[in-house]
């Protein structure tokens, strides 16, 4: 019998906040996260808005981050840390004693990523060396900067002793790194995994998308809360956006034993890659409904079994229509209500999929539909699908969330609401 | 107050500062070491002496590093390279 993994514990930084009962709030509403950033203009930025991740003060001083970790952390990483120290705390691990014994386990693995790590720091030091004061570069550049800052960091503030390391597959990477612990836990290699991913929301990063020439939203933003615009006739590309979004994994029948009361639980996974090219989406959809299949199949649901779809939506005009292709392909002519959160927060990145994971474990929990928010002009080529463009309380059982990443790479994971 | 004992003041803020251990400067020794009394990082100590290069305008060689290991380590290298 295949053994099955329960969501204990959640835990995020965003832009719509930092603890769950403010982001199911924001979610409930239709609250965009989206502010501007004039600085980002002076500096000949034309996307200038931004998921801000800010007002972190008090939870890192509640944190209580030991000061030979934080030099090290990649602000993904810090980000990630943060937000581990409350799925871990959630999941009733935070204190000494079991908390402690069990994520000391040699079967508790930390897989935990970033799409990219210490750009700041490599700016730096790279500034610093072709200026010829190399002796000066940051020791710390090193640690910032390897591609797996995120899971080292998390693994040594919590004293994780089992595997650890970092998944990155760019927009898809905490996605990826969920779907992996989960394949660890279900194998048997594994009991439990911290697990997700972060993203920095920097200047830097935003410059190099910018590069892309279509990839950002730069038409609104004069009006940053209606600039990420999924599905909307007017879309014209993605708003950066940052943050973590770390799970605490466990097999299911091992955390009921111990008593703890399962949020939801990670039905089935599916990963691929359409081989197509290295940024625009394959226009068919075949590979993106290969993936969504193959969770499904992992799950062991069919399509009609699907109460929601989370997109992964980001509002470019190919990525939208190419993902939207793949729902019709699988889910023929009853595709189920699905909407795109990054409507609200924009594009996290590689924090992007643990942070709508968990945004869909709130909608199991609560019983409602987050929208897609800004539709104004909706685009004809979704005409007649069921979009959910306004807050929607209804229960809701099995739920399907999708992130493709840059370099064609898809992953797609199915979340089941648990009864007690 | 001599230079001796001001250099060590120095020293011992940055060291605290940056330990995350609660300790009093007078329960600082020059045998007390800077891994196992005040759980500092192999990274912090080489953070440590890249600010003691600025703040004192000196060079510490990466050979000279080695073998630092107390605070009493630290002052000695100090006070010889204001010597220097």
């Amino acid at each position: 019998m295949k053994r099955r993994v329960a969501i204990t514990g959640l835990g995020l930084v965003s832009c719509l906040g930092h603890d769950i009962a403010t982001v199911v709030n924001a979610l409930q509403t239709g609250t965009s996260g989206i502010r501007a950033l004039p600085a980002w203009r002076e500096q000949g930025l034309k996307s200038w808005i931004a998921g801000v991740v800010d007002g972190l003060e008090d939870k890192q001083k509640a944190a209580r981050l030991p000061k030979k970790l934080v030099p090290g952390m990649s602000k993904a990483a810090l980000y990630c840390c943060l937000a581990a120290r409350d799925a871990v705390a959630d999941a009733g691990l935070g204190e000494q004693g079991l908390g402690e014994q069990l994520l000391s386990d040699p079967q508790t693995g930390c897989i935990v990523g970033s799409g990219v790590s210490g750009v700041r720091s490599v700016y730096r030091a790279g500034d610093l060396f072709t200026s010829g004061r190399g002796r000066r570069i940051d020791p710390y550049t090193v640690l910032r900067s390897m591609s797996s800052s995120a899971s080292a960091s998390v693994s040594n503030l919590l004293g994780i002793r089992g595997r650890s390391y970092s998944l990155s597959s760019a927009c898809a990477t905490s996605a990826h790194n969920i779907g992996h612990a989960c394949e660890l836990i279900t194998h048997g290699a594994l009991e439990r995994a911290v697990a997700g991913g972060g993203e920095d929301v920097s200047e830097l990063v935003t410059a190099a998308f910018q590069a892309l020439r279509l990839a950002l939203s730069t038409r609104f933003v004069e009006t940053p809360t209606r600039a990420s615009r999924p599905y909307d006739a007017d879309r014209d590309g993605f708003v950066v956006s940052g943050g973590a979004g770390i799970v605490m994994l466990e097999e299911l029948a091992a955390a009921r034993r111990r008593g703890v009361r399962p949020r939801a639980e990670v039905l089935g996974y599916g990963a691929n890659s359409d081989g197509f090219d290295l940024v625009l989406p394959q226009p068919d959809g075949l590979q993106a409904a290969a993936c969504m299949q193959a969770a499904l199949d992992d799950a062991g649901v069919t399509p009609e079994e699907i109460d929601y779809v989370n997109t992964h939506g980001t509002a470019t005009v190919h990525g939208d229509l190419a993902e939207v292709a793949a729902l019709r392909q699988l889910f023929g002519d009853r595709v189920p209500p699905f909407s795109s959160t990054k409507s609200m927060t924009g594009h996290a990145l590689g924090a992007a999929g643990a942070l709508e994971l968990i945004f869909c474990v709130a909608m199991l929990e609560h019983g409602f539909l987050a929208p897609s928010i800004n539709i104004d002009n909706p685009d004809p080529a979704f005409e007649g699908l069921p979009i959910v463009v306004e807050p929607t309380h209804r229960p809701v059982t099995t739920i399907l969330t999708n992130n493709f990443g840059f370099g064609g790479t898809n992953a797609s994971l199915v979340l089941r609401k648990l009864n007690d | 107050m001599n230079n001796s004992k001001a250099i060590r003041d120095r020293v011992l803020k940055h060291i605290l500062d940056a330990s995350d251990e609660d300790v009093s400067p007078d329960d600082v020794k020059p045998e007390t070491s800077l891994r196992d009394d005040l759980d500092l990082s192999s990274m912090q100590a080489i953070t440590l002496m890249m600010d003691l290069e600025d703040e004192f305008d000196i060079t510490v060689e990466d050979e000279e590093l080695e073998g630092l290991r107390t605070v009493g380590d630290v002052t000695t290298l100090l006070d010889r390279k204001l010597g220097e």
